[in-house]
C-alpha cells in the first residue's frame, strides 16, 4: 500500500486525481474505496478531467443510476454499488460485461473495452474483484469536514505499472 | 388448453372522443414505480402509478435486480387499469404508444420497453420513446377533470429528483439546454442519505420534509454550497452531507424530537436556499418569465413555499406540478410525446442509462 | 378450429431463439413455419427482439393476428433475457388479445440438442452453480413432432458437486448438456471421479424451442399475459442477504 497524500484539501485531492486521470491509457479497474462523504465522486469527477473524458462537467454520482457513462477518446465507465446487492453479480462476470452487465442492468458492450475506464465506488461491496486493479482508498478523519488521507494498494502489474507512474507524477508535481 | 378471457375487446363505436390532442398510451418504469397513462395531448384521462416503496424500504434503498422483479409483475395490470380508467375497452383509437427510454435502471427499463414494444408490433402503433426528464419537464402541463393543462411557454426548468439536479432552458419542445447541474450528489440522493445518517426511513426527501416544518432553520448553520461565486449555477451538496456527518460525529444523534426537527430544518434549509438562489440567478441571466420546478424533489413544501417567495420578490411566474405528478408517473411520459407527435417528432427508442435531456437524440430541429 | 397457430421465443441463454409453427391438433401433425437464433450473449436480444420477430411472422406470410397463442421462455437463465422475453410476451399478447404460455428454457435447451435417452440440461448460474433439470430425450411417433422430451426433475439450482452426486446415483449415466457444461468440467478438474459424457450447448435453438414448444402445448396450460412471470430459481442477491451494508440502519426513536 501507497501512501500518496494525508491532510489533503480539496485542491490537493483532486490534483492528484486529475495527475492519475492523465496517466491513463484505457482497460484500467478503479476501485475506490471510502465512507459516506469522503470524496470518490469528486476524485472521480478531477480523474475525468485528467483523462479528458468529453464533459467532465458532468460527471456526478451514480448512486441513484448505478452506471453513468462519459465518453471521450478514452471512455470513463463511473458505477456506484452504494446499493448493495448486486456486487457479488459483478465480480462473476470479471472485467468483461456479460453477468456483471446484466446485474447493473447494462448491455455488455459498454462495461469492457481497452478504451475504457472503469471506476467503481463503494467497491469494498465488490467481493473479488477482477486480480489487476488499483485500489483508491480515502480517508476522511472523523469530526474535520475538510481533510483527507489518499492511500493506494496496486493488484496486478498494470495497476503496479500505474501506481508507480502516479507516484513519480505527484513528486514531480508540487500539488501534495 | 384453458380459455382466457377477452379482456382487451374492441368496443364498437368508440372513437376519437375529443380533439385534445394524440391520444397515447405511456408506459413509465425507469426506477422504482410501474406507471402507466392514457393522455389526449397535455390532457389526462388515466394516470395508474404502482409503487414499490415498500418493497425496497427493507433494504434502505432501491434494489435494482427487486425493481425488475416486480416490474415484471406490475406491468400488465397498469396498463390495464389504466386503460379501464380511461374508458378504453382497447387500444382501438389511439395514435401511439410512449414509453421511458432513459435515463434510468436499464434492467428497469426494459420492462416497460419491451412490453411497449410488444404492444406496439401488435397493434401496429408507432411507438415514442420518451427522456425521463423531458417528461419531467411536461409534469407542469399537465390537466385533468380537476386542472387545466397548459401550453408549453419559454420557462427555466429546476428539474430535482433522486438522481437529478439540473437547471435547464426550455423554450419549446424539444429545445432545451442544461445551464446548471451539480457537481456530485443530486438533491433528493442528499435527502436519503442525510435521513438514513439521521434514522429516518426511506425514501427520506418526505421524512426530512415533515420533520422540518416542526423545526428551526436557524438552529444549525449548515454550508450554502457553490453561492459564493456569483457565476456559477452548479450544484455541491456533497459538501453539506460531510457537515452533516462531522456535526453527528462531534455533537452525536439528535437526543430529542426538537433536536432532530432542528437538524431536519437546517438540513433542508441549506438545501433549499441553493437551489433557489441558483434558480433566480439563471432565470434572471437568462431574462425568462416562469420558473417551472418539477421531479420528485418538487414536492417538497419547505422549496415550493421558497420559490414561492421569490417569485413574488422577483415578479416571476413559479409553476410546479400538482403532487399527483410530481414523483415518477406515465402521463407526465405521454404528454412529452403528445408534444413532441405534433412537432413533427419522428417515432424511436433508444434504451440509455445516463444520456442528458440536451442530448442530441432528445433535441428536435 | 383443430389448428394452433403459434409463436415462440427465448432470450434466456446466450442463444436467442424465436421459433413460429402451426399445430394441427385434428391430425396431431406439427409444423414448423419459420425460426431464427442468433447468438448474442443474452444482453442484446432487447435491441431486435421484437423485429425479428416481426420479420419471422413476415417470412412466413403470418399477420400477427393470426397467432392463436404466444409461447415464452421463461428461464431459469440470465434474469434480464429472461425478463426481456417475458415482457416482450406480455406486450405482444396483450395487444393481440392472446393467451401466453410459458416454456422452461431449460425444456428448450434439452430439444435443442442431438443425443437421445437419458440428458440433463443445464446453465451455467455463475457461483459455481447451475440451472439444471433431467430429460428423456425419445422418439415417438405419437408425438406431434415425432420427437418427446419427458421431463425427470424439476428445473433447479444445484452447485457442480451436487449435481454430480445426484447423476452418480442413477441408474443410467446421462449426457450433461448446455452452457453449463464448463461449470462441471471445472468441478472434476484435478479429480478422480469418472467423467460423464459431456456436450457443450450455446442454449437454445429455433428447431429445439419448435420442438419444445410442441410438448409444452400438449401438457402446459395457457396464461393471461399478467400471469406469467419469469422463474429465477433464486432470490435477488440483496434477498440473499449477500453484501450486507458494513453501517446498519439505526431508527431513529424520535422520528
Amino acid at each position: 500500500m501507497a501512501l500518496l497524500g494525508h491532510d489533503l484539501d480539496e485542491t490537493a485531492l483532486t490534483a492528484a486525481a486529475r495527475a492519475l486521470g492523465s496517466l491513463l491509457r484505457g482497460g484500467e479497474l478503479l476501485l475506490l474505496d471510502g465512507a459516506m462523504g469522503a470524496g470518490k465522486t469528486t476524485f472521480t469527477r478531477a480523474l475525468a478531467e485528467g483523462l479528458g473524458v468529453d464533459r467532465p462537467e458532468r460527471v456526478t454520482s451514480p448512486t441513484f443510476a448505478l452506471c453513468l457513462i462519459h465518453p471521450g477518446p478514452r471512455t470513463l465507465v463511473h458505477i456506484d454499488l452504494y446499493r448493495r446487492g448486486e456486487a457479488d453479480d459483478v465480480q462473476q462476470s470479471g472485467h468483461t460485461g456479460g453477468a456483471g452487465a446484466a446485474a447493473l442492468g447494462l448491455d455488455s458492450g459498454e462495461l469492457a473495452g481497452p478504451d475504457k475506464i472503469l471506476a467503481v465506488e463503494w467497491a469494498e461491496y465488490w467481493i473479488s474483484p477482477p486480480e489487476d486493479h488499483l485500489r483508491i482508498v480515502i480517508v476522511r478523519p472523523p469530526g474535520v469536514a475538510a481533510s483527507r488521507t489518499l492511500e493506494a494498494t496496486a493488484a496486478g502489474p498494470g495497476a503496479a505499472d500505474l501506481l508507480d507512474r502516479w507516484i513519480a507524477s505527484i513528486r514531480r508535481g508540487t500539488a501534495i | 388448453m384453458s380459455e382466457v378471457p377477452l379482456l382487451l375487446r374492441e368496443t364498437s363505436g368508440e372513437g376519437r372522443a375529443t380533439d385534445r390532442g394524440p391520444r397515447i398510451l405511456a408506459i413509465e418504469s425507469s426506477c422504482d414505480e410501474t406507471a402507466a397513462a392514457v393522455v389526449e395531448g397535455g390532457w389526462v384521462r388515466s394516470s395508474v402509478v404502482a409503487s414499490q416503496v415498500s418493497v425496497h424500504a427493507a433494504f434502505g434503498g432501491i434494489v435494482p435486480e427487486l425493481a425488475s422483479r416486480h416490474h415484471l409483475g406490475a406491468i400488465v395490470p397498469v396498463i390495464e387499469e389504466a386503460l379501464a380508467q380511461a374508458g378504453c375497452g382497447a387500444l382501438s383509437g389511439f395514435d401511439a404508444i410512449a414509453v421511458t427510454e432513459g435515463p434510468g435502471l436499464v434492467g428497469a427499463l426494459l420492462i416497460g420497453v419491451q412490453a411497449a414494444r410488444g404492444l406496439a408490433a401488435a397493434t401496429g402503433l408507432p411507438l415514442f420513446g420518451v427522456h425521463h426528464m423531458e417528461g419531467h419537464v411536461f409534469s407542469a402541463m399537465l390537466g385533468d377533470d380537476a386542472l387545466a393543462a397548459r401550453e408549453l411557454e419559454p420557462h427555466l426548468a429546476l428539474l430535482v429528483s433522486g438522481g437529478h439536479t439540473e437547471l435547464c432552458e426550455v423554450t419549446r419542445v424539444g429545445r432545451y439546454r442544461l445551464i446548471g447541474a451539480t457537481r456530485d450528489d443530486a438533491v433528493g440522493e442528499a435527502f436519503d442519505k442525510v435521513a438514513k445518517m439521521i434514522g429516518l426511513p426511506y425514501p427520506g426527501g418526505p421524512a426530512i420534509d415533515a420533520l422540518a416544518a416542526e423545526g428551526d432553520p436557524r438552529a444549525l448553520s449548515f454550508p450554502r454550497s457553490m453561492l459564493g461565486d456569483p457565476t456559477s449555477l452548479e450544484f455541491s451538496f456533497s459538501g453539506l452531507k460531510t457537515a452533516v456527518l462531522v456535526h453527528l460525529e462531534t455533537r452525536g444523534a439528535p437526543r430529542s424530537r426538537q433536536e432532530l426537527a432542528d437538524l431536519c430544518a437546517s438540513f433542508q434549509a441549506a438545501v433549499v436556499d441553493v437551489l433557489v438562489a441558483k434558480a433566480r440567478r439563471a432565470r434572471a441571466r437568462l431574462g425568462l418569465g416562469r420558473v417551472h420546478v418539477v421531479g420528485g424533489v418538487s414536492a417538497n413544501r419547505g422549496l415550493r413555499a421558497a420559490m414561492a417567495a421569490a417569485a413574488e420578490e422577483d415578479g416571476f411566474v413559479f409553476c410546479a406540478p400538482p403532487l399527483r405528478y410530481c414523483g415518477d408517473n406515465a402521463a407526465m411520459i405521454g404528454g412529452a410525446a403528445a408534444a413532441r407527435i405534433v412537432a413533427g417528432a419522428a417515432p424511436s427508442v433508444f434504451v440509455h442509462t445516463s444520456k442528458a435531456i440536451d442530448d442530441p437524440r432528445v433535441l428536435l430541429p | 378450429m383443430s389448428t394452433r397457430t403459434i409463436l415462440a421465443f427465448d432470450a434466456s441463454t446466450p442463444r436467442t431463439a424465436i421459433a413460429l409453427g402451426v399445430l394441427d391438433l385434428e391430425r396431431g401433425e406439427a409444423t414448423q413455419l419459420a425460426g431464427v437464433d442468433v447468438l448474442d450473449d443474452a444482453s442484446q436480444a432487447s435491441t431486435w427482439l421484437v423485429d425479428q420477430i416481426m420479420a419471422t411472422l413476415a417470412s412466413a406470410k403470418i399477420q400477427g393476428r393470426a397467432l392463436d397463442l404466444i409461447v415464452c421462455g421463461v428461464g431459469p437463465g440470465t434474469f434480464t433475457g429472461a425478463r426481456v422475453a417475458v415482457a416482450t410476451a406480455k406486450g405482444l399478447a396483450l395487444g393481440l388479445d392472446r393467451p401466453v404460455l410459458p416454456l422452461s428454457t431449460l425444456a428448450a435447451v434439452a430439444a435443442s440438442q442431438p443425443r437421445r435417452g437419458a440428458i440433463v440440461a443445464t446453465l451455467d448460474a455463475r457461483r459455481g452453480e447451475l440451472y439444471a433439470a433431467r430429460f428423456d430425450v425419445e422418439p415417438e411417433p405419437a408425438a406431434m413432432s415425432g420427437l418427446h422430451v419427458r421431463r425427470r426433475s424439476q428445473d433447479t439450482v444445484v452447485a457442480a458437486a451436487d449435481l454430480l452426486a445426484e447423476i452418480a446415483q442413477l441408474a443410467a449415466a446421462p449426457t450433461i448438456v448446455g452452457t453449463g457444461v464448463h461449470v462441471i468440467a471445472a468441478a472434476l478438474a484435478g479429480s478422480q471421479s469418472p467423467t460423464p459424457a459431456l456436450l457443450p450447448l450455446d442454449g437454445v435453438h429455433a428447431a429445439g424451442l419448435w420442438q419444445a414448444t410442441c410438448d409444452a402445448f400438449a401438457a402446459g396450460v395457457s396464461l393471461h399475459p399478467r400471469e406469467l412471470d419469469a422463474v429465477y430459481l433464486r432470490g435477488s442477491y440483496a434477498e440473499l442477504g449477500v453484501n450486507r451494508p458494513k453501517r446498519p440502519f439505526v431508527p431513529s426513536p424520535f422520528a
